[in-house]
């Protein structure tokens, strides 16, 4: 095979990395020759180009200048970004899981007699727990933080899952599954 | 909420984040710059935020050096390797060592570098720049000469296509390997290697044609 140099194996050749039987076309061919040592040259060269190198004084004031950038930087652990939303979410969730375990059967068809002696909805019903126990959890909630969970910010969501490790992530997702699965 | 393991991770301790909001303990940053790139890693993903100055400190050199040639200009060199650390402290709870940390940093600074790149006109040398005739040296032309063609080459480096640039830089001046280049820039080693080619032939012509 006496083709001329691919780019590669220019490169390979500046790298004394050839491969052998290639190196037998370097010493027949005059211009892939020509052209390795017109680019070993400039190679040459451009390494020779300066960088003035700043004050040993530079680095101390560089650390210390990203330490400063990165301290202003907030902490974005996964429970600082959006965690109330998430809290309310996941209160949410669990109360109406909650609500689903503990509230008996209702019943299927209520027969019209029932119906028409059922007592009117401004009068109190008898409270079996579940509902002081829904009310005892909304009630630490702030209403913002419940129209965030309903209505997050634009990547809101994102943001948490993004912060979240594998466990963590497979974690919400076995509560968020056990709220919705109960839901149906 | 049951207690399970990622929630009762252990909090750092008062003194580290004393530490942390004024200013980094030199002897806490002297125990970690003991520590491989890959410890240091580790460290900082548990909460030991001085790992990042430790990472700073060994790594700043080649980072800002990177910078420089691209925009070969100290201050702006120091803002660009300054915006690679803070992209690497954002992101380094994510990285995985997939590449070496030097390799990542690289990345990330090759990619501030070319961002800037195309926000602004590329800075372009002049001859002007090669200096004047010295007549204290020991041969005044040939000085003059040779400053006069590192500053066209110098030029026609800041003439070439940003990713031919960026492969040069890393390859000349930060000596990395096609590999190493290949996993900074998103490429394979094949198309680093080519493109190394071309920067080279793309510099004779120019150098030629000037």
């Amino acid at each position: 095979m006496n083709r001329h140099f691919t780019p590669e194996e220019f490169t390979d050749a500046l790298d004394d990395v050839l491969e052998a039987g290639r190196e037998l076309h370097l010493r027949e061919c005059e211009t892939c020759a020509r052209e390795l040592a017109a680019i070993r040259e400039i190679a040459r060269e451009s390494k020779s180009l300066d960088a003035a190198e700043p004050s040993p004084l530079f680095w101390e004031h560089f650390t210390a200048r990203v330490r400063r950038a990165t301290e202003a930087e907030p902490e974005r652990r996964w429970w600082n970004v959006g965690w109330r939303p998430l809290g309310a979410l996941a209160t949410a969730v669990g109360a109406i899981a909650l609500v689903l375990i503990l509230k008996p059967a209702a019943p299927t068809d209520a027969p019209a007699d029932e119906l028409a002696q059922a007592r009117p909805l401004t009068e109190p019903f008898e409270d079996d727990g579940t509902w002081s126990l829904l009310v005892g959890l909304a009630s630490e909630l702030e209403a913002g933080d419940v129209r965030q969970a309903t209505a997050p910010a634009a990547g809101t969501a994102d943001l948490m899952i993004e912060e979240l490790t594998g466990e963590q992530r497979e974690a919400l997702a076995l509560l968020l599954q056990k709220g919705i699965g109960d839901l149906e | 909420m049951s207690e399970s393991g990622w929630l009762r991770r252990a909090p750092r301790t008062g003194r580290a984040v004393t530490t942390a909001r004024t200013g980094a303990d030199p002897s806490a940053v002297r125990r970690l710059g003991d520590l491989s790139d890959t410890e240091l890693v580790s460290a900082f993903q548990s909460g030991t935020r001085e790992a990042f100055d430790a990472i700073v400190e060994r790594h700043q050199r080649q980072v800002y050096a990177l910078c420089y040639r691209f925009v070969r200009n100290h201050e702006e060199a120091a803002d660009l390797a300054q915006d690679a650390f803070v992209r690497a402290f954002k992101g380094l709870k994510r990285f995985k060592g997939d590449a070496s940390l030097g390799t990542w940093l690289y990345r990330i600074a090759v990619n501030v570098c070319l961002n800037r790149a195309a926000a602004r006109k590329p800075q372009t040398t002049t001859l002007d720049d090669a200096g004047r005739l010295d007549a204290n040296a020991v041969d005044p032309l040939r000085e003059l000469l040779r400053s006069e063609r590192a500053a066209a080459l110098q030029a026609a480096i800041d003439r070439l296509p940003p990713k031919q640039r960026a492969t040069l830089v890393l390859r000349i001046y930060q000596e990395c390997s096609h590999k190493e280049i290949a996993a900074a820039l998103d490429s394979t080693v094949g198309a680093v290697k080519a493109n190394f080619f071309h920067a080279l032939g793309n510099l004779r012509r120019m150098l030629s044609s000037s």
